[in-house]
């Protein structure tokens, strides 16, 4: 079976940026998106090593603010380089993604 | 200024205190996991934060943990350690020197105590302390085997959790063994004296690395978190 860990991995962490860049947010907040935009099994715990590695890499940044609900929650913003990296993972993923459409719409001669 | 981590760490301890049984037991079997890899310590501290706060806030939802972090969480932390930031040369020097220098600086404090070096200071007001190999080998077993219970402990954080009764009781059997052959060391070579010290030199030297490993130590963490201000 096709392992799809590899694909979502690169996919959410470009989506992840997305979310980022349109609005300060934290990681449930973030997870409800992925999920209403139809990526299923999402939990917070897929996407949190992705901040991480996001944080890790500069291309997003965080702080603690109070929330309504328990402890402080961590919110996102986006670096400069983050948009930069965005920008590059929105054309390769356009480019890529009408290569793999052809591909994928072949018939069987 | 203070040490931020050990500031981190306690706001951590009263946020666990919000926690239910379970999700208690879940979180420190992960932050103990975690502590196997070479994650930095304030990395840690941070990682335990965040999990706490997604624990209270799904016991806030009324929903469990595993709805929030899934059911695998030793995946989960195995990609925390891949992904997170990995401890520099300098702060695993740091933190063997610490160990190093606290552990045998408690054991050589205990040495002083419960031997003669303790009746000879104060009877006679002789400085002298025999070193013997009792001593240095039981010592030497000591720093090891810490090293090794730690590593086994961390590492196997959710097995040991999971209340595999034969697995805790090999471990408990093992632990007093070892244990009993290093006292056995202690006792039987108690008495073989290889050379004598002032035992204010060691106890100066000891004293004076301890709170300049502290300093370094204190002064890196919170540059760490200068940075993540």
């Amino acid at each position: 079976m096709f392992d799809k860990s590899q694909l979502m991995r690169g996919t959410l962490e470009g989506c992840i940026l997305k979310i980022i860049s349109l609005e300060v947010t934290y990681g449930y907040e973030i997870m409800i998106k992925l999920t209403g935009y139809g990526f299923a099994d999402i939990r917070e715990g897929t996407i949190y090593p992705l901040l991480v590695r996001l944080e890790k890499k500069d291309l997003i940044y965080a702080e603690f603010r109070p929330s309504p609900l328990g402890p402080s929650r961590k919110y996102y913003f986006i670096t400069k380089s983050g948009i930069e990296a965005l920008n590059s993972f929105e054309a390769y993923w356009k480019s890529i993604s009408v290569a793999v459409s052809k591909i994928l719409t072949l018939e069987v001669k | 200024m203070a040490n931020q981590l050990e500031k981190l760490r306690k706001e951590n301890n009263v946020l666990d205190k919000q926690l239910s049984k379970e999700n208690n037991t879940i979180i420190m079997d992960m932050v103990c996991y975690l502590r196997s890899s070479d994650l930095c310590e304030y990395d840690i501290e941070n990682i335990r934060k965040e999990l706490t706060g997604m624990a209270l806030e799904a016991q806030l939802r009324n929903e469990n943990f595993n709805d929030v972090a899934g059911d695998d969480y030793k995946a989960l932390c195995d990609e925390l350690m891949k992904n997170g930031r990995q401890k520099t040369l300098y702060e695993k020097a740091l933190e063997i020197l610490y160990v190093l220098v606290y552990g045998i600086g408690t054991l050589y404090l205990a040495e002083i105590l419960f031997s003669s070096t303790i009746i000879n200071i104060f009877k006679f007001g002789q400085f002298a302390m025999p070193i013997t190999s009792g001593f240095l080998v039981s010592t030497f077993f000591a720093v090891v085997i810490a090293f090794s219970v730690y590593n086994y402990f961390t590492k196997n954080s959710f097995e040991l959790s999971n209340h595999n009764r034969k697995t805790q009781i090999i471990f408990i059997i093992g632990f007093t063994a070892v244990w009993t052959v290093v006292l056995l060391f202690r006792v039987f070579m108690g008495k073989t004296v290889l050379w004598s010290i002032n035992f204010l030199y060691p106890t100066v030297f000891l004293a004076i690395a301890f709170v300049l490993i502290k300093r370094l130590e204190d002064q890196h963490v919170n540059n760490i978190f200068k940075t993540y201000k």
